[in-house]
Order: C-alpha cells, then sequence, then structure tokens
C-alpha cells in the first residue's frame, strides 16, 4: 500500500533529480532544497538527519580537495602536463596516447575535473602547434579521466560513496577494478586511433617543427614554488602510499611501535584528512586561501543526496524496489548484469552521483533481502556502471562538461549528437568488457 | 538541440568556468604565444644591389648561428635601364647594365668569398628587373631575408632607411633582419 509519505518522497525525489539534471538551479541548491522538504514534513527527521548522511564520503573528497589545491599552487600539474607534451615528440598519434595515459593515471588518484581543467590548455595548445584538429584530442581526454577514475577507491565520487558504504579498501579496488580501467583505455585508445587516425597526420618535416616548438616551453618556468612543488609531491606519494595500507596499517605500526594494536586500520577519509593536514603545515600555505577554494557546494550537494536518499530509505520505497528486483533477478550474475547496464545508462542521463547515492542503498537491501545473491560483486558492477557511464552522453560526468565548455569557449564546436555518437559506442565496448572481466573475476 | 547546449553551459558554469579562467592565465605565463614563437631559420635570401657596398661583421655572425641556405641576389634596376634607354639609346642602357652586373659579380664574389671565410655557403644569383617586387616574390618562398638600410638607394640624412627597404619590410610577411 502506497502512503501519502511514500507519494511525497517519490514525488520530492523525481523532482530534485529533474532539476540536478537540468541545472537551472544550482544542483547543490536543488539537493539541499530538495533534503529541507524532506526534513521540514518529517519524513526524514531532523534527529535523524546525521545518520543519513555518509561523512565518510565527505571529508575523503574535503581533504583531497585540500591535497590538490595545495599541490596546484606549486604548478605540478602544468609541469606535468609540458613533460607530457615533450614526451610525444611531435606525433599526433603519441600525443593522444600519452595525454590519455597521463589523464587516466592521475584522475584515478585526482578529481576528475582538477585534472582535465589543468591538462587542456595544454592538450588545446598542442593541438595549435601540430595544426590538427582537437576534437579527438578532447574527446580522449574526457574518456581517460573517466576510466581512469574507475580504476581507484578515491578515482571517482562514485568508487567513494561505494567504498565508505560497502567497506571496500583501496587495494580491492585497485586489484579490482585497475585492470579493466587499464584494459578499456587501451581498447578506447585503439578505437580512437582506427576512428581519428586519418586527421591526426603531420609531415615528417612538420613533426621535427612541431617537436622544437615545444621543446622551446621550459617546464620549470611552470613550478611556482620549488619548495612547494616538492613537498606536494612528497605528501601525495605519502598519502598514496597510505591509502594501499589503511586497511592494514596497524601491522606495519605496531612493528616500529609495539605499543599500537595490530588490528588498527584506517579509514580512507582519515588518509585524506591525515594528507590534508601534513600539507596545510608542512607547506605553510594560508589555510584561508585553500578552505576557499573547498567545492563547498560538491560537498552540500553531496548532503542534500544522502537525506534525499534516506526519505525513501525511511518510506520504504527502497526495499519494495529491492523486493521488486528480486522476483525476476535471482542469481548474483544476473544482479550484476542488471546493475552494471542500468547503472552505465542511467548515469549517461543522470549525473552518476545521485544516481549512485540511490543505487548503494538498493543494493543493501537486496543484500538483506536475498539468501542467494552475493553483493560483494555488484558493488563492483556499480562501480563499473557509474563511472564508465559518464562517457555516454556530453552531461554524465563532470569531466565531460568542463572539456566540452572549455572547448565551446575555445571556439570548438563538440555538439550533443557528435559526442553522443562516439561516447555510447565507448561506453557499450567498454561495459561490455569490464562486465566480462568481472564474471570471469567472481 | 538549444536546449541541449544551453543545458551543457549552464553545467560548465556551475562545475569550472571560474577555475578554468585563472589556469588560463597561469598557463599565458609559460605557453609561447603564436606570435612570440621563434621560427626556424633554414633560408636567408640576401638582396643586393648597386647602393649595397658591404655586409657588417655581426650580420655574417648572425647567420652563422642560423646554419641556413643563403642565397646572395644582386638585382639591377630594369626601370633605370629603360629610362637610359629612352632618353640616352639602347647602347647607353647596354652600358649601363655592363657596368652594373660587373659591380654586382664583383660584389657576388666578395660577398660570398666573407660567407666561405666563416664556413658559410651561399648561393649566388644575378637577376635584372623590378628592384622592390623581384624581391618581394622571390623572399616568399624563404625564411628570412636580410636587407641592407641603402638598399635601392635614396638614404639621406634624418632618413635612416631607403624608401625601398622600409617597403620590404613593412609588405612583407617574411621576417627580415635589417643591417
Amino acid at each position: 500500500m502506497i502512503t501519502i509519505e511514500t507519494m511525497i518522497a517519490v514525488g520530492i525525489f523525481l523532482i530534485t533529480y529533474a532539476l540536478i539534471i537540468d541545472e537551472r538551479i544550482h544542483r547543490s541548491v536543488a539537493a539541499m532544497a530538495g533534503a529541507g522538504v524532506l526534513v521540514f514534513v518529517g519524513i526524514v527527521p531532523w534527529d535523524s538527519v546525521l545518520e543519513h548522511i555518509d561523512f565518510g564520503t565527505i571529508f575523503l573528497l574535503m581533504g583531497m580537495m585540500i591535497i590538490v589545491n595545495v599541490a596546484s599552487q606549486s604548478g605540478l600539474f602544468e609541469y606535468l602536463a609540458i613533460r607530457t607534451a615533450k614526451a610525444a615528440h611531435g606525433s599526433p598519434v603519441r600525443v593522444l596516447i600519452l595525454f590519455a595515459l597521463v589523464t587516466a593515471v592521475t584522475s584515478a588518484f585526482l578529481d576528475n575535473v582538477t585534472t582535465v581543467l589543468l591538462l587542456t590548455p595544454m592538450l588545446l595548445y598542442i593541438a595549435k602547434v601540430m595544426k590538427v584538429n582537437p576534437v579527438p584530442y578532447l574527446i580522449a581526454e574526457i574518456m581517460a579521466s573517466n576510466i581512469g577514475g574507475m580504476a581507484t577507491l578515491i578515482g571517482d565520487p562514485p568508487n567513494i560513496m561505494i567504498a565508505s558504504a560497502a567497506n571496500l579498501t583501496f587495494n580491492e579496488f585497485l586489484f579490482t577494478m585497475a585492470p579493466i580501467a587499464a584494459v578499456d583505455l587501451a581498447v578506447v585508445l585503439i578505437m580512437f586511433i582506427l576512428i581519428y587516425g586519418k586527421i591526426m597526420k603531420v609531415e615528417p618535416s612538420e613533426q621535427a617543427n612541431i617537436k622544437k616548438t615545444i621543446d622551446q616551453l621550459d617546464e620549470n618556468n611552470a613550478v611556482k614554488d620549488r619548495k612547494l612543488f616538492n613537498k606536494a609531491i612528497a605528501t601525495l606519494i605519502i598519502v598514496v602510499c597510505l591509502f594501499f595500507i589503511h586497511s592494514n596499517i596497524g601491522e606495519y605500526l605496531h612493528v616500529i611501535l609495539p605499543f599500537i594494536d595490530s588490528s588498527m586500520t584506517l579509514e580512507p577519509a582519515e588518509v585524506a584528512l591525515i594528507g590534508a593536514g601534513l600539507i596545510l603545515i608542512w607547506s605553510r600555505v594560508q589555510p584561508d586561501k585553500i578552505f576557499e577554494k573547498i567545492e563547498w557546494t560538491a560537498l552540500f550537494f553531496f548532503g542534500g543526496l544522502f537525506v534525499l536518499v534516506g526519505g525513501l530509505i525511511n518510506t520504504g520505497v527502497i526495499t519494495d524496489i529491492s523486493l521488486f528486483i528480486l522476483n525476476y533477478v535471482h542469481t548474483t550474475g544476473e544482479a550484476m548484469f542488471i546493475i552494471a547496464w542500468f547503472s552505465a545508462i542511467a548515469s549517461a542521463i543522470v549525473d552518476n552521483i545521485p544516481l549512485t547515492a540511490a543505487l548503494i542503498p538498493l543494493i543493501q537491501d537486496i543484500g538483506a533481502e536475498s539468501s542467494t545473491i552475493n553483493i560483494y560483486p555488484l558493488w563492483w558492477a556499480l562501480s563499473l556502471g557509474a563511472c564508465l557511464g559518464g562517457n555516454g552522453t556530453a552531461i554524465a560526468a563532470s569531466a565531460n562538461v568542463v572539456v566540452l565548455g572549455i572547448s565551446d569557449r575555445e571556439g570548438i564546436k563538440i555538439t550533443f549528437f557528435d559526442f553522443l555518437k562516439i561516447g555510447l559506442l565507448v561506453l557499450f565496448v567498454t561495459v561490455a568488457i569490464g562486465l566480462g572481466m568481472l564474471y570471469i573475476m567472481f | 538541440m538549444g536546449y541541449l547546449s544551453s543545458l551543457l553551459n549552464r553545467k560548465y558554469r556551475g562545475y569550472g568556468e571560474d577555475r578554468y579562467a585563472g589556469i588560463q592565465k597561469e598557463y599565458a605565463d609559460f605557453l609561447i604565444a603564436e606570435d612570440e614563437e621563434v621560427r626556424e631559420i633554414r633560408t636567408v635570401l640576401f638582396p643586393l644591389d648597386y647602393f649595397v657596398r658591404s655586409v657588417p661583421d655581426e650580420v655574417y655572425s648572425l647567420l652563422k648561428l642560423y646554419k641556413a641556405e643563403i642565397t646572395l641576389i644582386y638585382v639591377t634596376d630594369s626601370d633605370i635601364a629603360g629610362q637610359i634607354k629612352d632618353t640616352l639609346g639602347e647602347c647607353a642602357m647596354n652600358s649601363f647594365l655592363e657596368n652594373r652586373e660587373s659591380y654586382g659579380r664583383e660584389l657576388l664574389d666578395k660577398i660570398s668569398h666573407e660567407l666561405s671565410e666563416r664556413d658559410l655557403k651561399a648561393a649566388a644569383r644575378m637577376i635584372t628587373g623590378d628592384i622592390s617586387q623581384t624581391v618581394e616574390n622571390i623572399a616568399k618562398d624563404y625564411d628570412l631575408i636580410a636587407v641592407s638600410k641603402s638598399y635601392g638607394g635614396g638614404r639621406c640624412r634624418g632618413n635612416e632607411m631607403s624608401p625601398l627597404s622600409q617597403r620590404l619590410v613593412h609588405n612583407m610577411k617574411t621576417a627580415a633582419l635589417i643591417y
């Protein structure tokens, strides 16, 4: 029986998601307003608001934002972009491959928007120097960012949310999703070379000129503060190392400091906040300048989403949907198939963050209601679909919006449908490969 | 279509438009703008005429850095030859051309020798024609043109460059070295 609370919760949820897609009202405002209405009508009581908000996700994002903001002040990313450009030796295909690799690896550890914001100007510059059409390079950068983000726990917000909800470790993510990301990226690059290879050619004599022009760039000019640059690299290495051992850090610390319990663990959010604290203390950068750059709108967006989904949980909507699904889905394989493809296609329409927020409690409920379905592989199917679904359309992920927005400002036209044609192809190929690999693993 | 592009714009404004403006400024500090690019000089055109008497050492030193192919051309002014023919007859014109070409050969030999002393090789050509148009046409195929301030004649006090060398520098897209 559908109650009035259920109808209100579903109505507010759908209206808010429509507003998030449309973005006529800022998505953070839409999410907070929807959450506010749910609290106001008592569907999510004020006392339980904090229970619904996943602070693991919010603090992990906040910590990484602080680290990235301090690191970007040093010129680290521009340095990386120039080194990558030089390594290509003026070859258009090598530019495509190297920039895709650097984008993917950087996106795997840092947020996708910062990665593409900092690499796109260099990519546009090189395309101009090479006198080649920049479109394949920009689209490849988007795809690489979304695929690379899938590889680690901290690479993409859906992964952070999934890891926090399912208590998955950094290494579990790395060993499960990174091989899929590597294979998918290789396949996508081959596809791009086959599709766009003809327009990515320059004469050998021109290639020498391009190399000379690029070689004139001095990566050391990009480094604004050498000490900060070194400290940023050191902090990033420490943070990545801590992520590798966060789930069994006690075993290592116990050897050096016997009074520490060997079963001690660190949450990923703790690692990010330790890294943020370390870089702020070490660099002596004015914290107010860094805190100003934290994307508070994104954090409030997450907060609002968690409350919105909390409304569906409180009214039993999530349980009803999971029971409905369980009428038709009986095995883990079937559930993986549905979760992966549904999340991929839906992520291409809705932003993958609100989609993941809604699917996480659904998977938890499937686990609670079914004795035959193992939900562990379903988390990976969700990560696969949510991250790779971002390649489907121009609005499916933040990296897409940023790169296409920049290209529009630079007078390079990539229409929604131009992107859709290659985006859907990449989506179907990469999800199919990824799902196949997940079937082999589980 | 209109809705989708405005949707994309709205989303971009929310995600990173302001940040990108800041990043662009930072990149502008170390990316070389198109007009700042140092173009490679592989071919140099060296136009000479009756009014060019010598080439300073500094020019040779600079040319040595480029390691470029140098082409010397001596242009005899066909307009003046035509005027002499009209006023003094064909014989006088032929004598004029003979004198100028003889001077031209000597000048080309002298400059070729000075270049070879500095391990620079140059091809030399004698041309009779419009001293401005001929150079402008040929210079299109070269990366640099080295023009004397005296080229074409007409230098005077208060006018450091001859009208013709000024015209060449002003009209041509090829990079120019003035000496």
